[in-house]
């Protein structure tokens, strides 16, 4: 049995090197996200005001909207001849699953925001006024989106319908990470007079929380029946 | 009413028996008798601030006698969909699995009625169909989508153990999730429209709680009814997949050994199947 | 009466929900204990399956 800390690097490194050959969320996702920011800009009438004002809500949609197709695709990864059993055939622990691909999608979700952040200031011209909030709200959202993806991605990559039921499962779940990221990084932009800082608790708290309770079900739900 | 000749017994060909034929008029007439309070024997809501204007909902009060007896009972069927679900994990047993099920389907119809008749009633007393500062409003909203997800979900062709404990797992962690967003949501906006409890409001006119313990009680006894016939749906729907695939099975198992003669008549299940693949 | 608009249609859509839901259970439990075996139509029994 491999000690559970290797397997979690061995099988983020695994999907963070296949992104590396294949390009699939380079190619595909992050462009798609700034597309959804460029609709953005269309749909609210090229209002700059409008724009600079709900840049960091327009920012977390986006992210949310990229998020979707990024687990879609860390389970994709896995489909082809059933690869999540040969981790309980090679005696992984499922926590270490778990772990290992949530840590990947987060990574993969951090690289997306820096993206994306420097979209809404280019498109949006919106300005950084607190870069310490900035930094540590994205990372604890991004940590909340990965677990909260994983543990719903792994239901949702079992069914023949998982590309549309994924969206109907995990959105309303992450709607608290919505309003949390969205709040804090209003502040941080300057947008809305709130105290940001006091978002990252729930942001935190729901990233605690989707860590502890996706390692918890993870392994019933990589059993068969 | 079509007559099964299949069945002389006293087994129904449907999902009632005498207590829920009984549970179902007592119902009906509950419904009716709080249609009739809600409408004639309430009175309308109004009062006189120290300024002598009056104030109040009026008649607008009167679509509460279907919301708040709904809202509560959604939240009531939800509660019992995430018992439900840790009950089955814990025992695996399929009755408590169709318990689960059918306690989150009513719980959206009725979630799905608290929404709309609280959109209605909020246009003229609020004055706006929807308030994204209420707590409880945006709650409910995501709270109906969790569950609708949950029914999607089950709503899917699934390995039915699978789709059991998964969908058991999806149950609670929606449920769970009820406080964040709660909170989140309190944090987020920090103002609430929504009426205090009007239980604990002691200038309560008589007949308005009488009409709302009404309502409480026949939702209680509609929940029931709702229940137990859709917990028998739920039973009969996988009894009838069961006879279904048994079925299929068995007229396999006549066209493999017709089309493949005596030879084949008396092997195994397996190798008859493959002789009729070999053979197409 | 006053807003006797709102009050007849949220009366008559949450009514209405629940009859049309009610009714078909109730459609659906007859279709379906129609492909069931009379003595698997027992309710309440669990065989612990």
């Amino acid at each position: 049995m491999i000690a559970p800390l290797r397997a979690v690097a061995l099988i983020a490194g695994k999907d963070l090197r296949i992104e590396l050959r294949s390009r699939v969320v380079f190619n595909h996702v992050l462009p798609f996200a700034v597309l959804v920011l460029i609709l953005f800009g269309f749909a609210l009438d090229a209002d700059s005001d409008a724009l600079s004002s709900f840049a960091p809500g327009l920012f977390w949609v986006a992210v949310l909207l990229a998020a979707l197709l990024a687990i879609g695709r860390s389970f994709a990864l896995e489909r082809a001849d059933g690869a999540l059993d040969s981790f309980r055939l090679a005696n992984i622990s499922p926590v270490a699953v778990f772990a290992g691909k949530a840590l990947a999608v987060f990574v993969q979700l951090l690289v997306l925001e820096v993206v994306l952040g420097i979209g809404i200031v280019v498109f949006y011209g919106a300005s950084l006024e607190k870069p310490g909030l900035l930094v540590v709200a994205g990372v604890l959202a991004a940590a909340g989106i990965a677990s909260a993806g994983t543990l719903y991605g792994v239901v949702a990559s079992q069914l023949a319908v998982r590309e549309t039921i994924l969206p109907l499962l995990l959105l309303p779940v992450l709607a608290p990470v919505l309003i949390g990221a969205t709040r804090a990084f209003g502040d941080a932009f300057g947008t809305v007079a709130v105290n940001g800082w006091s978002w990252l608790g729930l942001l935190g708290a729901f990233a605690l929380v989707y860590t502890t309770f996706g390692a918890l079900v993870f392994g019933p739900l990589l059993e068969e029946g | 009413m079509a007559e099964n000749t299949n069945s002389p017994t006293s087994i129904p060909d449907n999902t009632s028996s005498p207590t829920t034929r009984i549970l179902g008029w007592v119902t009906l007439a509950g419904l009716a008798l709080l249609v009739i309070f809600a409408f004639f024997v309430s009175p309308e809501d109004s009062r006189q601030t120290a300024d002598g204007t009056i104030i109040g909902q009026f008649d607008a009060v009167r679509l509460l006698y279907i919301h708040v007896p709904s809202a509560v009972f959604a939240y009531v069927s939800f509660s019992i969909t995430g018992l439900g679900s840790i009950i089955y994990l814990w025992r695996r047993t399929r009755w408590w699995d169709h318990v689960a099920h059918a306690s989150a389907e009513i719980g959206v119809i009725f979630c799905g009625i608290t929404l709309l008749t609280g959109i209605i009633w909020g246009r003229p007393v609020w004055n706006t169909w929807w308030e994204w500062g209420d707590v409880r409003l945006v709650t409910t909203l995501l709270l109906f989508l969790i569950f609708v997800g949950y029914l999607a979900f089950r709503a899917v062709p699934n390995e039915p153990h699978r789709q059991a404990r998964n969908a058991s797992i999806l149950a609670i962690v929606g449920a769970l999730n009820i406080p964040v967003v709660n909170r989140s949501v309190e944090w987020w906006e920090n103002r609430t429209l929504h009426q205090r409890s009007t239980l604990a409001d002691l200038k309560i006119e008589d007949e308005t709680l009488l009409t709302l313990m009404i309502g409480f009680a026949v939702f209680a006894l509609l929940f029931l009814w709702l229940l137990v016939h859709r917990f028998r749906v739920a039973w009969l729907s996988k009894e009838a997949a069961e006879a279904g695939l048994e079925q299929a099975l068995a007229e396999r198992r006549a066209e493999a050994s017709s089309s493949s003669g005596a030879e084949v008549s008396g092997s195994s299940r397996a190798e008859a199947s493959s002789s009729v693949e070999a053979r197409s | 009466m006053t807003h006797i608009g709102y009050l007849v249609a949220g009366w008559s859509i949450g009514l209405g929900v629940l009859g049309a839901y009610a009714l078909s259970i109730l459609i659906r439990g007859r279709k379906l204990s129609s492909q069931v075996l009379p003595k698997r139509r027992r309710w309440m029994t669990s065989d612990g399956d």
